[in-house]
C-alpha cells in the first residue's frame, strides 16, 4: 500500500509535466495558427520573409515533441512550400528543392495520420488513385501542399529521371484537390494545371489550350486580384505560346495593381511584384 | 606620343564588332541536362570568339514542333536546332538509316558506323540545306506494354501504337506481322487510358517525360533500335560565319555534344531503373534464338525501307561494316 502511494506520488509529477507539455504545445498551435495570418498579411517583403524563416525552425522543434499534430503538420507543409516558392526558388533552385521536399514530407505525414493515406508515395499510380477516392474536403490542405511541394521538387529536378517519374502521382493528388475544392488557396489547383500544361511542349504532353483554360478559371475564382496568378500565367503560358505582348501586359498589371486585396494574400502579392519585375528584366531570354 | 594617342582615339571610337547570335530551338526543357550542356557550349563559344558568336536557345519546344522549326530555319527566323528522327527525316531522310530496326547492337556500333560514313552522312545533311554540328543519342528504343511480352510472337496480340507517319517503326511492325494503330504522340496517353492501345515504343527517358509509364507494366528487354538525333545549323547561315568562328563552332559543338551523349546514356540507364522502381517489370535477357529471329526480322524490315526512306547502297555499306566490326570483336574475345 505504502509502496503504491509512493508510486503514485512519483508518477504524478511526470503525468503532470506531460499534460502540461501538451497544453503548452496546444497553445503554441493556437498562437502559430493565428500568427500564420499575420505573416501572410505582412506588407513588408523582407520582414515577411524573416518571420516565415524563423517559423520554419520553430515548427520543426514543436513537431519533434508532437509529431502527430495535424495542425502543426499542415502549418509546416504550407510554410516550407510557401517559403521555397516565394523566396528561394528563383535565386537558388537546389536549396528550394530541399525545402520543397521537407514541405512535401510534412504534408504526406499529415495525410498519413489517416490510415487510408499511409504510404501514398510508395504506391503505384493505380493504388494511389484508388486510395484517394476516399479523400474528402477536409483533407484538401494536405493534398494540395503535398502536390504543390512535390511539383516544386520535380520542377527543380529536370535532369533526374527518378524524380520525373513521380509526376503522374503529383498530378493525381492535385486532381483530387481540383475535384474536392477548386477554390482552395486562390484557385491553386487551376494554377498548378495551368503551369503543368504550359511547362512542356505539346509533343511531350503539354497543352497550351488547357493551360489557358486553367489560368482563366483561376483568375475567375480570385476576380483577378491574386497577383501571383498573373505572374505564373506570364511565366508559363505566355512563354509557351511565345506571346511577348501578353507577357508584358500581365506583368505590368501586377506591378501596377494594389497588393493585399484578398485576405492572406498580401505577402504573396508583394513577392509577385518582385518576381514580375525580375521577369520583365529577363524578357529577352524568354522571347 | 601624339601619334600614339591618335591611334588610341581611333581604336576607342571604332564600333565593337557586332555579335552574331545563333538562334537555336530544342524540345529539351530548361533545367534539363541537355540545356546545361548547351549553355556550357554557348559560353565556351563566346569565350573562344571574343564574345562575337553565341547561342540563344528556345528550349521546351516553344519554337514549335520539329516541322515548324525546319520551316522557321528555312526562312531565317531560326538558325539551328536539336532534331529527333522526325526532323532529320524532313531534312535528310537518308539519316533515318541510323534508326533502322534491329541494326545496331550497341552505342559503340552506332558511333563506329557514324564515324566511318561521316562523309556520306554529312553530304546528306548538306543536301538538305544544313550543316551537322553533332549527333545526339536519344537512347535505345524499347517496347513498353500493359501485358507481358516474352517473345516476338506476343507482340501480335498487343494493341501496338505506331507514331503516324513513322516509316521506321511501321516497317519493324510489318516484319513482325503486327498491325499497329497509328496515332499522333499527343493522343497516346488518352488511348492508353481508354485501352485503345496497350503497347508503345520509345527511349526510357522519353517515356518518362511523356508520363506513359504510369499506364504501363512491362518493358521488353531487346531494344528495337538506337534512336539518333542531331544538332543541325542552316548551311546558308553557317556559310556567312568567318572561317575561324565556323571552326570554333564545329569543334566546340562536337566536344560538348559528345559529352551530352555520355550523359544521356547514363540518364537512360537511370530512367530504366526509375521505371523498375515505379513497378514496371523489365523482362529477362533474350535467348540466342530470339536474337537470331530479330536479326532476320531486322534485315527484312530494312529491305522494306531501302529505296523508300534511305538508299539500298548506304544500307549495304552499313551492314557490311557491322559484319566486319563484329568479326573483329569476336576475334578479340
Amino acid at each position: 500500500m505504502r509502496k503504491r502511494t509512493w508510486l503514485v506520488a512519483f508518477c504524478l509529477p511526470i503525468w503532470g509535466c506531460a499534460s502540461f507539455d501538451r497544453i503548452a504545445l496546444r497553445s503554441n498551435e493556437v498562437i502559430l495558427e493565428r500568427g500564420r495570418v499575420a505573416v501572410l498579411d505582412e506588407p513588408d517583403l523582407q520582414l515577411g520573409r524573416d518571420a516565415m524563416a524563423s517559423q520554419l525552425k520553430l515548427l520543426d522543434i514543436l513537431l519533434a515533441s508532437d509529431p502527430a499534430s495535424l495542425t502543426l503538420r499542415r502549418l509546416a507543409a504550407e510554410s516550407f512550400s510557401g517559403y521555397a516558392f516565394l523566396f528561394v526558388e528563383d535565386a537558388d533552385p537546389q536549396r528550394a528543392k530541399n525545402l520543397y521536399r521537407r514541405g512535401r514530407d510534412h504534408a504526406l505525414a499529415a495525410l498519413a495520420l489517416s490510415p487510408a493515406f499511409r504510404g501514398l508515395p510508395g504506391m503505384t499510380l493505380e493504388n494511389l488513385e484508388k486510395a484517394l477516392t476516399s479523400a474528402s474536403k477536409k483533407d484538401v490542405p494536405e493534398l494540395f501542399w503535398a502536390a504543390f511541394a512535390w511539383g516544386g521538387v520535380i520542377n527543380a529536378s529536370k535532369d533526374d529521371a527518378a524524380e520525373l517519374a513521380e509526376l503522374p502521382k503529383v498530378a493525381a493528388l492535385m486532381k483530387r484537390v481540383y475535384a474536392l475544392d477548386p477554390a482552395f488557396h486562390f484557385g491553386g489547383s487551376d494554377l498548378f494545371f495551368g503551369v503543368y500544361y504550359a511547362s512542356r511542349p505539346p509533343l511531350l504532353g503539354g497543352n497550351p489550350a488547357k493551360s489557358k483554360t486553367h489560368f482563366d478559371w483561376a483568375h475567375r475564382i480570385t476576380k483577378g486580384q491574386y497577383l501571383m496568378a498573373h505572374v505564373l500565367n506570364a511565366r508559363w503560358y505566355a512563354v509557351a505560346v511565345q506571346d511577348r505582348a501578353l507577357f508584358t501586359q500581365l506583368l505590368t498589371k501586377v506591378l501596377e495593381s494594389p497588393a493585399g486585396l484578398l485576405p492572406e494574400a498580401r505577402l504573396s502579392d508583394e513577392a509577385a511584384k518582385k518576381k514580375a519585375a525580375a521577369l520583365l528584366e529577363k524578357i529577352d531570354d524568354y522571347f | 606620343m601624339i601619334i600614339s594617342s591618335a591611334f588610341l582615339w581611333l581604336a576607342l571610337s571604332l564600333p565593337a564588332p557586332a555579335q552574331t547570335v545563333v538562334k537555336c530551338a530544342t524540345l529539351a526543357p530548361e533545367g534539363s541536362t541537355w540545356m546545361r550542356v548547351l549553355t556550357a557550349l554557348s559560353k565556351d563559344l563566346e569565350k573562344e570568339t571574343g564574345a562575337q558568336l553565341k547561342f540563344k536557345f528556345y528550349p521546351g519546344g516553344v519554337a514549335g514542333d520539329e516541322k515548324d522549326v525546319v520551316k522557321k530555319i528555312r526562312i531565317g527566323q531560326l538558325h539551328a536546332a536539336g532534331f529527333t528522327g522526325v526532323g532529320l527525316g524532313e531534312i535528310a531522310p537518308e539519316l533515318r538509316l541510323l534508326d533502322a530496326p534491329w541494326l545496331f547492337r550497341s552505342r559503340a556500333e552506332v558511333e563506329a558506323v557514324r564515324s566511318k560514313f561521316s562523309q556520306e552522312l554529312n553530304s546528306a545533311v548538306e543536301k538538305g540545306g544544313f550543316v551537322l554540328l553533332g549527333w545526339t543519342d536519344l537512347g535505345s528504343v524499347y517496347v513498353f506494354s500493359k501485358n507481358r511480352i516474352s517473345a516476338p510472337e506476343d507482340m501480335k496480340r498487343a494493341k501496338m501504337w505506331v507514331w503516324e507517319g513513322d516509316p521506321i517503326a511501321g516497317a519493324a511492325y510489318k516484319a513482325l506481322n503486327v498491325n499497329p494503330i497509328p496515332l499522333s504522340v499527343v493522343d497516346v496517353m488518352q488511348s492508353l487510358q481508354t485501352g485503345m492501345i496497350d503497347a508503345v515504343y520509345g527511349p526510357p527517358l522519353g517515356v518518362i517525360a511523356l508520363q506513359w509509364h504510369s499506364r504501363l507494366k512491362h518493358v521488353y528487354p531487346i531494344p528495337m533500335a538506337q534512336a539518333s538525333g542531331a544538332m543541325l545549323i542552316s548551311k546558308k547561315f553557317f556559310d556567312t560565319l568567318p572561317p575561324a568562328h565556323a571552326k570554333a563552332l564545329l569543334d566546340l559543338s562536337g566536344k560538348h555534344l559528345k559529352n551530352l551523349n555520355d550523359l544521356t546514356l547514363v540518364e537512360n540507364e537511370k530512367a530504366l531503373d526509375a521505371l523498375k522502381s515505379q513497378g514496371l517489370d523489365l523482362g529477362s535477357g533474350a535467348s540466342f534464338d530470339t536474337l537470331k529471329t530479330f536479326e532476320i526480322l531486322g534485315a527484312s524490315a530494312r529491305r522494306g525501307l531501302a529505296g523508300r526512306v534511305f538508299s539500298q547502297e548506304l544500307l549495304e555499306k552499313f551492314e557490311k561494316e557491322l559484319l566486319v566490326l563484329r568479326e573483329r570483336t569476336t576475334k578479340k574475345t
